[in-house]
């Protein structure tokens, strides 16, 4: 009996202890978690990187969460990791032979069999065998057209053969990616789906330069529509190609005020006074510009964003007309609606670089010196994570607008500790290290001038 | 000293001679082992469609997935302990004192009947666990107060083993509570008097067996407080072990503890057990 008892504790406390339960997901977790603590240690062992028995040893490890899951979503994400080991060593051909296994594996899951074939054309790619890689991307376009990459892919198809500057292929691959796309906008008529593609193509069309076609898309769906909010879309995007892309604005004013006319009180209407408030500001017709603006402001709820296009405009307008005073309430509506608005955050900057740019030194001084306290004790002040980037760029930005080489140069320091995965921000970091100090302000400067390495903060226009 | 001594050999013949007055003890230890062992299972299915929603909403939904909700496992098996201190751990435990009582009185020991009796006094019962329970957290903010400092000062383990012992050492506060309702029928503000009056005569012995009792879970709280270390240097189902030699120990210290005190209580001069004074069921 005593034993019998025993027996039973033991077995009991085997099974507590093991989980007593085949349940594949959290076999799969622990095994990936454990495959992953190998990594870890492994790595920790071997700072300098490790070798080819290692990889060897935890490709064995991650091959246990395939073999204890196999349908599990851990298991592809397990097999992903094999491949970009595979990689590492060299081995290509285990690598294509995994990531094939994961699309053949994985075609319920459509995104999953997406990224796998995507992964195995970008190493074909990558090792010049652009045949099978086009393969892959076929295969993604076939088997998984509405995945996220799946859509992508028509795009990144003629964009490859854009930059290696094949035209044939080029016009050949934008033939078919519009096809694609249309069969895909008939297939998924009147669903979410073709509303979901239509940018895609539009993007086609875009990389074409093909306005006229564009054009006519537009119209088509003009006469395609049945609902108001679809009719003012349609119209919003063919007015825009008129005026932005095939130089026609009165034809495009001609849509908007139309569009007035027949939805005076839609929600979207605020976007179409807006857009044609800017055309008439192309115009220099101010006083119709500040009406449409005014408008659209009334009608827009008090939160959307939209409101602050607005403001931008009527203060363009009130700058345009001498009237800095009143610009600069626009610009104090926007911070006291919007406080956390990047827009908004660039208001005391907008108003330095608008003094120094109608001359007046004095004031710019002035302006800087404000913008400098209010940025710096925003970034004392411990701001979110969403506006810590821009406040403290926009810091950084002041100072070097001041030329105050040391205190830049120290902020620089503090951001690349605070966002090390900005590049930017490191690479200037890593610069400054090396070059000689009286060439600090010239590399800050060239920094800030750099529009690519630090966007752009002139006043909207 | 020689009176802790001496109960604490009272006890021990006692649980020898008579080892199913344990059976209580044992009852809430087999139950606090399903809830582990039902916690421990909540991410894998089956059980993962009835108990992983409650864990997602609580605490997020990393704690359904391995290995971090072996990692909460503490703290949703203290949650849990605590419930079941109340149900049916204060029943239970009032069916001990009743059972030894018996066995002192020379009565036939009936496991019904005082089960019975501690749900007749249920409101009785839950007063006094929420004054424990009262206590207990004024020791957790205390501790938590105390920690942040002694973090500051390097003095964390030290002052983590005051909070131990101290944690331990409060369940005194209400101790003889129980005795005097089951024993002797005594409502709740006389029993709350009465407890204190025996706490201040027998505040030495019960504080050496409430002592041992600590010291017996020393090598355990050890292990408890870097249990996600251990988890991560061995094995994250570590924890589970440790909770459960956690449920062990405190079957074994609960059933220590509660029997000397009762055999204190029982032998205090004070105590007078002549029929006409002890409850009904217990003279029966």
């Amino acid at each position: 009996m005593k034993t019998t008892i025993a027996y039973s504790c033991l077995i009991w406390s085997v099974l507590a202890i093991t989980g007593c339960s085949f349940d594949p997901g959290y076999e799969a977790e622990k095994a990936f978690w454990e495959a992953d603590q190998l990594g870890r240690s492994l790595a920790a062992a071997h700072p300098d990187g490790l070798e080819e028995k290692q990889y060897l040893e935890l490709i064995r490890a991650f091959g246990q969460v395939v073999e204890v899951a196999p349908a599990e979503t851990l298991a592809a994400e397990a097999q992903f990791r094999i491949a970009q080991m595979y990689i590492t060593i060299g081995n290509l051909e285990s690598a294509h032979t995994t990531l094939n296994s994961i699309f053949k594996e994985f075609q319920e899951d459509k995104e999953i069999a997406a990224r796998a074939a995507f992964s195995n054309g970008k190493l074909y790619q990558a090792n010049g065998e652009i045949e099978p890689a086009m393969r892959q991307y076929q295969a993604i376009m076939q088997n998984c057209p509405l995945t996220s990459i799946g859509l992508e892919m028509p795009i990144y198809i003629i964009l490859y053969y854009q930059q290696q500057g094949d035209q044939d292929r080029t016009r050949s691959a934008s033939s078919q990616a519009r096809k694609h796309y249309q069969n895909l906008m008939n297939a998924y008529a009147g669903t979410s789906v073709a509303k979901k593609v239509r940018p895609y193509l539009l993007r086609v069309f875009e990389l074409e330069n093909a306005w006229a076609d564009m054009l006519d898309f537009w119209t088509a769906e003009i006469k395609k529509q049945i609902n108001r909010t679809d009719i003012i879309e349609a119209n919003l995007g063919k007015a825009s190609v008129l005026a932005t892309r095939l130089d026609q604005p009165a034809e495009a004013k001609e849509i908007y005020e139309s569009l007035i006319a027949r939805f005076p009180t839609e929600p979207m209407t605020a976007l179409v006074r807006v857009r044609l408030a800017y055309l008439e500001v192309a115009d220099s017709n101010w006083d119709k510009a500040r009406q449409y603006f005014s408008r659209a402001w009334q009608d827009l709820p008090a939160d959307n964003p939209l409101r602050i296009n607005s403001y931008l405009g009527l203060a363009m307008i009130e700058r345009k007309q001498k009237n800095d005073r009143a610009a600069f309430d626009y610009y104090d509506r926007i911070q006291a609606e919007f406080p956390n608005n990047s827009t908004a955050l660039q208001v005391p900057l907008i108003k330095y670089l608008h003094h120094q740019n109608v001359n007046q030194p004095a004031k710019a001084e002035e302006a800087l010196q404000a913008a400098i306290e209010t940025y710096r004790s925003q970034w004392l002040d411990k701001p979110s994570a969403d506006t810590a980037p821009i406040v403290g760029q926009l810091l950084l930005q002041c100072l070097i607008q001041q030329k105050d080489w040391s205190a830049a140069a120290t902020h620089l320091e503090v951001l690349t500790k605070r966002f090390p995965e900005e590049a930017r921000y490191n690479k200037l970091f890593t610069a400054l290290q090396t070059i000689d100090p009286s060439d600090l302000g010239r590399a800050l400067q060239d920094f800030s001038n750099n529009p690519q390495s630090m966007p752009a903060m002139q006043p909207p226009r | 000293m020689n009176k802790a001594f001496a109960a604490i050999k009272q006890a021990a013949v006692l649980l020898r001679r008579h080892p199913w007055v344990a059976l209580p003890f044992v009852i809430l230890a087999i139950t606090e082992g399903i809830v582990l062992y039902l916690l421990f299972l909540a991410p894998q299915q089956p059980f993962a469609s009835l108990l992983a929603p409650p864990i997602e909403r609580f605490y997020g939904e990393r704690y359904v997935h391995y290995p971090w909700h072996l990692l909460k496992l503490p703290e949703l098996f203290f949650q849990c302990k605590m419930l079941l201190s109340l149900l049916p751990g204060m029943f239970l435990s009032a069916v001990l004192v009743g059972l030894v009582g018996d066995i002192q009185l020379s009565k036939r020991p009936t496991f019904w009947k005082h089960l019975n009796t501690s749900a007749h006094r249920f409101f009785t019962l839950l007063c006094i666990w929420l004054l424990n329970l009262g206590a207990i957290k004024l020791i957790g903010m205390f501790s938590t107060q105390t920690f942040a400092w002694a973090k500051a000062h390097d003095f964390l383990f030290p002052a983590q083993l005051l909070a131990f012992f101290l944690s331990f050492w409060v369940q005194m506060l209400f101790l003889y509570t129980l005795p005097l309702i089951m024993l002797f029928n005594d409502s709740l503000l006389q029993a709350l008097l009465k407890n204190f009056r025996y706490l201040k005569r027998l505040f030495f012995p019960t504080s050496v067996c409430l002592l041992i009792g600590a010291l017996f879970y020393l090598g355990l709280f050890y292990l408890e407080l870097d249990l996600k270390n251990l988890a991560t240097r061995i094995s994250p189902e570590v924890i589970v072990v440790v909770l459960s030699g956690g449920i062990l120990m405190t079957l074994v210290i609960n059933l220590f503890v509660t029997t000397t005190s009762t055999l204190l209580f029982i032998q205090d001069d004070s105590t007078d057990l002549t029929p006409s004074n002890i409850t009904s069921e217990a003279s029966t």
